[in-house]
């Protein structure tokens, strides 16, 4: 497998990776499946970044609340299923402490799009990336969807130590 | 209170069954999730949803328990009735039990109803039913705690559904995890 070092020049890849930095506005909505060792669950996702702000909302197959979770430069705010607030300014500290679950919720931006950062990662002929690497998660990008012209990760699965994510994103929209 | 104002529509019909179109919006009124399915209702307390797009997942009251089917990662998460009636308010719809509806204020407004639940640390603040002229229930808003929202939106209603042996009874499908939470 061939790591970040050595990376083949892939101009499709340099392209697809211009593209995705270039794409600060975006929203996505799908279902998202969190696996832990004693519980496993979905939920419907709606995840709006705006620059380096979000704002996420995860609800039930009923359609209730499950978590909302908004980031205001570096105010962290969530209310839980019952319509509590906390606050804070870590926020994967704060999804932790309510839900049990791990989430990479920093890079979370970055991996939706399928940029990996400064980290190992791993890409297909077509430019786009297959898997992303770091100490404590492992990314695999089974399936893209075209938006817009550009090819945008659908199947996503994030392999943390405790838990596990399987991200399918229905609906991709990129602010023109 | 206009609860028996309520009680007596809702006696109106013993069963239907309905194509659901259902959006949720956030607090700012943005929508959130579309979906759309079919469901059955038989009073009481028998309730069939079966919810197909975007993806498809069962809710089913075979009058004990609720059954969540969920495809997606292969389980199905059962709980008592009682437990369920407070987040989904289609099954208030189907129960006839006072011990129940006593637990909320209704108010008639013309052919619409706002139920409000008397305890507040519920999830659910308030739920509005709409009737159409034939007595059946065209709308139904339910609205949570900080101002998120669902709204049901029924067509196709019919008063005389086929109701099969395995309507409101679910048979778990080989290799899905019981979480049990009865």
């Amino acid at each position: 497998c061939s790591s970040r070092q050595q990376q083949p020049d892939n101009t499709n890849w340099r392209q697809q990776r211009e593209k995705l930095e270039s794409v600060t506005h975006w929203t996505i909505s799908g279902k998202l499946a969190i696996i832990t060792p004693e519980k496993k669950g979905s939920v419907r996702i709606r995840w709006q970044q705006n620059g380096d702000d979000y704002h996420l909302n995860l609800t039930s197959l009923l359609g209730t609340r499950v978590m909302e979770m908004r980031k205001t430069g570096e105010q962290i705010v969530i209310i839980d299923d019952k319509g509590q607030e906390y606050r804070g300014t870590d926020a994967e500290y704060l999804v932790y402490r309510l839900t049990g679950w791990q989430m990479p919720v920093y890079k979370l931006p970055m991996w939706i799009k399928g940029l990996p950062g400064d980290t190992d990662y791993q890409i297909n002929p077509n430019g786009q990336v297959t898997q992303i690497k770091t100490a404590q998660w492992q990314m695999q990008y089974q399936t893209y969807q075209p938006v817009d012209g550009w090819m945008m990760p659908e199947n996503i699965t994030f392999k943390g130590q405790q838990t596990e994510l399987r991200l399918v994103i229905n609906e991709w929209k990129l602010a023109k | 209170d206009d609860s028996a104002a309520l009680k007596k529509k809702l006696a109106s019909f013993r069963q239907f069954s309905a194509h659901f179109e259902q959006e949720v919006l956030d607090a700012q009124g943005k929508p959130l999730q579309k979906g759309s399915g079919e469901m059955v209702l038989q009073r009481p307390d028998h309730f069939r949803w079966e919810a197909k797009q975007p993806d498809d997942n069962l809710i089913l009251s075979d009058g004990k328990a609720v059954w969540l089917y969920d495809p997606f990662v292969e389980q199905v998460t059962v709980m008592s009735l009682s437990k369920a009636v407070i987040n989904t308010p289609f099954l208030l719809i189907s129960s006839t039990d006072d011990k129940i509806w006593n637990n909320y204020l209704i108010d008639q407004d013309g052919s619409a109803f706002t139920i409000t639940s008397k305890k507040k640390d519920q999830r659910i603040e308030s739920l509005r039913m709409v009737f159409d002229s034939q007595n059946r229930i065209s709308r139904m808003e339910v609205n949570e705690a900080q101002g998120q929202r669902s709204e049901f939106t029924l067509s196709s209603f019919n008063t005389k559904p086929v109701i099969k042996s395995d309507t409101f009874n679910f048979k778990a499908p080989e290799g899905v995890t019981v979480d049990d939470q009865r």
